[in-house]
């Protein structure tokens, strides 16, 4: 299992080696030039300034050439230096992550302490009223796309309660209060389209289980159903919500570039979307290579945690 | 019927190689050994087993239940990876070949199992499932392999209106015909039929039988014939081959193994076969004596010596090998060829 | 092994003796009455069993046998209150003379469940739960019904394994279902059966995946516990051997009815029925020639949605006459040989028992 792991470590290095050279590429065929837009206020640039500018951030060197020197970089942590804000790309997204981090912990918590319980029930009582109208529910998560969704939210909560968000972030350990009133709605808008897979994929996995012939043998030793759902039917039947976790994770951090910026969280998801419009690549390639580490790594722990639940994976 | 059956199929002529010819093949499963748990020695599911199947010959396998049967019928099916030995079919070394060397072999060699219903896909239709295996290797025009499928349910004793059900809505005899139509799918040559009749009424297990050697007929397949019910395993084979814990005790003609067994096992085993007597002349079978040995640790010497009544010195130490006797093969000290002299 | 034969000719005698329905031979424990089982499926109502009659008294072995999907199963199933998308129809299923399973609900049921009757059943590969070890499965029947703490529950799960045979007990505990072979998987059934000391014992084909010399020592188990506990068995297996070997009774299943029920000695000495017949005609046996095929019944049983008005085994009897597939052959419950045949009243009986095998 171990020998498994380290593969699957290094399939996952390629794969973001991979990814690392397609960004690489898609961020240069963009048009716009970043020493353009940063010398674009200045009246009357030279020639020798541009000239000047790119040389600083590297830019005269043929591609290849700064392919290399950047994965050469990467490989040791270092990711390069902004365009923008001159400070090692690392840094930034050292600072950025715990926003970024907290919003997708509380939308895969969502997710999964609505979506488990309700796929539950939608099995146990199959094809009741309350069944089809979680299903129509879930339905409408799946589809909505996220940030209208957190925009709805805002704008009937404040019509209805008169609610509104805080205008300014604070981190958790600085005002829990402030910091979790400002994450709920983005954390629930990320999570819903999770919540309704899980609890769908959960309803389907379970009402199979339910089914089958080894849960009738626990029937007939007289087990209460509380134990026949929670211990034999629910560990059989959580399996393949764990790896649809773990693709909704790719969704969720995807989301995270949206709504970070609707909701001027400081988080990773933002500062991509701001360093794209700046055309700062190294922080754009540094995030989008820690989103895609983050991504493999979590299916990673996916696998492994199927081989714990289940005894018959072995991976070797 | 020829009675000098041996360890290869001599009866099916000499010039004519085996369809399948097997080599001190061996499965050993890895016992615990988790990420924590310390590996415990392996248990030796089949451990040295050599036999050859000629073409259109059934080869009954008998022995007790753990004894390995199963492992080596799908060692034979490469459905499991061998630890040593070779598996030949066809003059096709597929131990060693690759997986999709392997592959275009499935279609011409087939299993049917124990236990049918829980290695079907419970969302498919019989139809579907039917259909599979031959859209898999690429078989017929889609009219033809609609035509075959109503047609093997037929040979199968099953009405067309099953191709539309789901296999829980059979019966474990139903269930079981319905595996044997999909393993003949794709017209293979050689049939693994893992305890195919044991969930089976007697009447349908007489028109199951009464299928299989027709199709053999018909076909030349050869079978290797995995089942417990000793008079089903004598009518079906040409040579029945007896195992014990991983190991062939016997091998014979299915008539001789049954009217003289030799190794103290067989034996055993056939006394056990329960008769269909009136009550007042009801016996108690006198189980085999004993417990039955952890597979991971077998006892020394010869592997049965811990239950055998004719055990004596040497079998405690010496590994019996399989030795010809009148035409059977025994592996026990007692018909050892200096022992008879 | 020989005050076995005497103790079970002691109660054979006594079954003999009370030819009525119920009476001091042993108390009635389960009296299925007139039972009738529908699945609804995707192609509408399906009726797996019509009218079933059978009982069970305290420590006999009644032993169950019949065509593949007649519903000897379903009959089991339906004691059990396990039908899945199925239902009782109609009849009931009464257990010790106050209970009607067929309408108990479900918290009565769970403490019958388990407690008084067990069921071993027929699919040993996907009977138990593939995510926890064999010991953990059974200790849960025993804490769940003995209240047994985890340590005690596991000493005693151990201690069921190597009764049933199962090879280094210590060790197998700790296995999981996939690790096993067919046979230890069906002899796990049993002892999880077996955990609770149940008053009725149902085994779907308990040794159908095991070796004759391991089912002897089962079928040993099963008849030390019915002789010295005095548990009742409802055995269901094509074996006529075992049916010969371990039953007082039985009862032979055609097509979702009882063909035919009697004492062991009257269903295979002596059988009326036409399919009975036929059925020990296809007994494989020692002496079966093999180059000749073997006896099977021709035909099939009529699917269960067209079943035919008459007699079920009409379209395959060779004794058919113009009655049968009439009208369904009626059947006197209160006899103690009882078939459902109309040669059996009608005075052509005489008839069949000459075409009938010794
Ligand atoms: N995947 C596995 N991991 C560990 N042990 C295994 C595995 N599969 C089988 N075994 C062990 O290998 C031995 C042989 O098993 P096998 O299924 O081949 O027996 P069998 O002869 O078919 O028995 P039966 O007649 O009961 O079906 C048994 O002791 C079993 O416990
Ligand atoms: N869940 C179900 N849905 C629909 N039909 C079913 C279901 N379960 C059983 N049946 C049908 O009920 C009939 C009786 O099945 P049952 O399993 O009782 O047969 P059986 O007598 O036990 O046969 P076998 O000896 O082959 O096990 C069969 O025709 C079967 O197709
Ligand atoms: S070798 Fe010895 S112990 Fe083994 S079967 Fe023969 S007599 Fe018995
Ligand atoms: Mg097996
Ligand atoms: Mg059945």
């Amino acid at each position: 299992m171990i020998g498994y792991a380290i593969r699957r470590t290094l399939y996952g290095l390629l794969v973001l080696f991979l990814i690392t050279t397609f960004v690489f590429v898609v961020l240069r065929l963009i048009p716009g030039d970043v020493v353009r837009l940063q010398l674009a206020d200045a009246p009357g640039v030279t020639q020798a300034q541009v000239d000047a500018l790119a040389a600083e951030l590297g830019l005269d060197q043929p591609v290849f050439t700064q392919f290399w020197s950047f994965i050469s970089g990467a490989v040791t942590g270092d990711l390069g230096t902004s365009f923008e804000t001159r400070l090692p790309v690392t840094e930034m997204i050292v600072e950025r992550l715990p926003a970024t981090l907290e919003l997708g912990l509380l939308a895969i918590m969502f997710s999964v302490v609505l979506g488990v319980p309700l796929g539950i029930i939608s099995a146990i009582r199959h094809n009741s009223f309350l069944d089809q109208s979680l299903r129509l529910v879930s339905v409408a998560g799946i589809s909505v796309p996220n940030f209208w969704l957190a925009l709805l939210l805002i704008t009937y909560l404040s019509i209805w309660f008169g609610w509104s968000q805080p205008l300014v972030y604070a981190a958790p350990w600085e005002n829990l209060g402030t910091n979790l009133a400002i994450m709920a709605i983005p954390a629930l808008a990320l999570g819903t389209s999770a919540m309704a897979a899980v609890s769908r994929m959960l309803r389907s996995s379970m009402l199979e289980v339910t089914q089958s012939n080894f849960v009738r043998t626990v029937r007939s030793r007289g087990a209460p159903e509380r134990l026949v759902i929670l211990k034999h039917a629910g560990r059989n039947s959580i399996l393949p919500v764990f790896t649809l976790l773990g693709l909704q994770f790719g969704n969720i951090l995807g989301g995270t570039v949206i709504l970070e910026s609707i909701f001027s969280i400081p988080g990773m998801g933002s500062l991509i979307f701001t360093s794209v419009q700046m055309r700062d690549y190294p922080v754009v390639l540094g995030c989008v290579i820690f989103y895609g580490a983050v991504f493999i790594f979590v299916n990673l722990l996916v696998d492994l945690v199927y081989a714990v639940i289940d005894p018959r994976i072995r991976y070797s | 019927m020829t009675l000098s059956a041996t360890l290869d199929s001599r009866s099916q002529g000499q010039e004519q190689a085996p369809l399948l010819q097997v080599t001190d093949l061996v499965k050993h499963f890895p016992v615990g050994g988790g990420l924590l748990r310390k590996e415990s020695p392996p248990v030796r599911a089949v451990d040295g087993v050599s036999f050859s199947l000629g073409r259109g010959e059934t080869l009954g396998l008998v022995g007790e239940s753990g004894s390995g049967k199963s492992t080596l019928g799908r060692l034979v099916l490469r459905l499991l990876d061998p630890t040593a030995g070779s598996v030949v079919f066809d003059g096709q070394d597929i131990t060693t070949s690759r997986q999709s060397q392997v592959k275009p072999l499935r279609r011409r060699m087939q299993l049917i199992f124990q236990d049918p219903v829980s290695s079907f896909n419970p969302r498919m239709t019989i139809e579907e499932l039917l259909l599979e295996p031959m859209v898999v290797h690429g078989i017929g025009t889609p009219t033809e392999r609609k035509r075959r499928c109503v047609e093997l349910l037929d040979q199968v004793g099953l009405a067309s209106s099953a191709l539309a059900k789901y296999p829980h809505q059979f019966s474990g005899g139903q269930a079981q015909r319905i595996g044997i139509a999909r393993a003949l799918t794709t017209d293979p040559e050689l049939l693994v039929c893992d305890e195919a009749v044991s969930a089976l009424d007697v009447s349908i297990q007489a028109q199951v039988l009464n299928l299989l050697k027709s199709i053999q007929q018909e076909q030349g397949i050869s079978f290797l014939f995995i089942a417990h019910d000793l008079n089903v395993v004598r009518y079906i084979s040409d040579r029945v081959c007896v195992m014990y814990l991983g190991k062939l005790a016997e091998v014979g003609g299915s008539d001789q193994i049954m009217a003289e067994p030799r190794h103290p096992y067989t034996q055993a085993l056939i006394r056990s076969i329960p008769a269909v007597t009136a009550s007042s002349s009801r016996v108690e079978r006198i189980p085999l004596q004993g417990e039955i040995p952890n597979p991971s640790r077998p006892p020394a010497g010869c592997t049965f010596h811990t239950r055998c009544p004719l055990r004596f010195d040497a079998c405690d130490q010496d590994v019996p090998t399989l030795h010809e006797r009148d035409g059977s093969l025994v592996a026990c000290h007692l018909y050892r060829p200096e022992a008879s002299a | 092994m020989s005050h076995g034969h005497i103790a079970r000719g002691a109660a054979h005698d006594l079954r003999v003796e009370g030819t009525g329905v119920e009476n001091e031979s042993g108390r009635v424990l389960l009296d299925v009455q007139d039972l009738s089982v529908e699945f609804r499926t995707g192609g509408g109502v399906l009726e797996a069993l019509s009218g079933v009659n059978l009982t069970v008294r305290q420590g006999e072995v009644v032993a169950v046998v019949g065509e593949s999907g007649s519903g000897k199963s379903v009959t089991a199933l339906g004691v059990m209150g396990l039908l899945g998308n199925g239902r009782v129809s109609s009849g009931r299923i009464m257990w010790d003379d106050y209970t009607d399973l067929a309408t108990a609900r479900p918290k009565n049921f769970r403490a019958i469940r388990g407690n008084d009757i067990a069921m071993i059943f027929q699919d040993p590969m996907t009977s138990l739960d593939p995510l926890y070890t064999v010991g953990n499965q059974l200790s849960e029947a025993l804490r769940l019904h003995r209240r047994m703490r985890r340590r005690e529950a596991r000493a005693e799960a151990i201690d069921l394994l190597g009764m049933v045979g199962i090879p280094d007990p210590g060790s197998k505990v700790d296995a999981y279902p996939h690790q096993m072979s067919g046979g230890q998987r069906q002899r796990v059934m049993i002892a999880i059966a077996l955990a609770c000391s149940p008053r009725l014992l149902i085994a779907d084909e308990p040794t159908t995946a095991l070796d004759v010399t391991v089912e002897a020592q089962v079928l040993s188990l099963l008849r030390d516990l019915q002789r010295d506990k005095n548990v009742s068995l409802m055995l269901i297996t094509h074996d006529m051997g075992v049916v010969a070997e371990m039953a007082d009774r039985v009862v032979v299943f055609y097509a979702g009815r009882v063909a035919e029920q009697g004492t062991v000695d009257d269903i295979l000495q002596n059988p009326r029925h036409p399919y009975t017949q036929a059925l020990l005609r296809a007994i494989p046996r020692p002496s079966t020639p093999r180059d000749e095929p073997m006896p099977a019944i021709a035909g099939n049983v009529p699917a269960l949605h067209e079943m035919p008005a008459g007699c079920r085994f009409a379209d395959r009897c060779p004794l058919v006459h113009d009655r049968c597939v009439e009208q369904p052959p009626h059947v006197a419950i209160s006899s103690e040989h009882s078939t459902a045949c109309w040669l059996a009243t009608d005075d052509r009986s005489s008839a069949v028992l000459e075409g009938s095998p010794a």
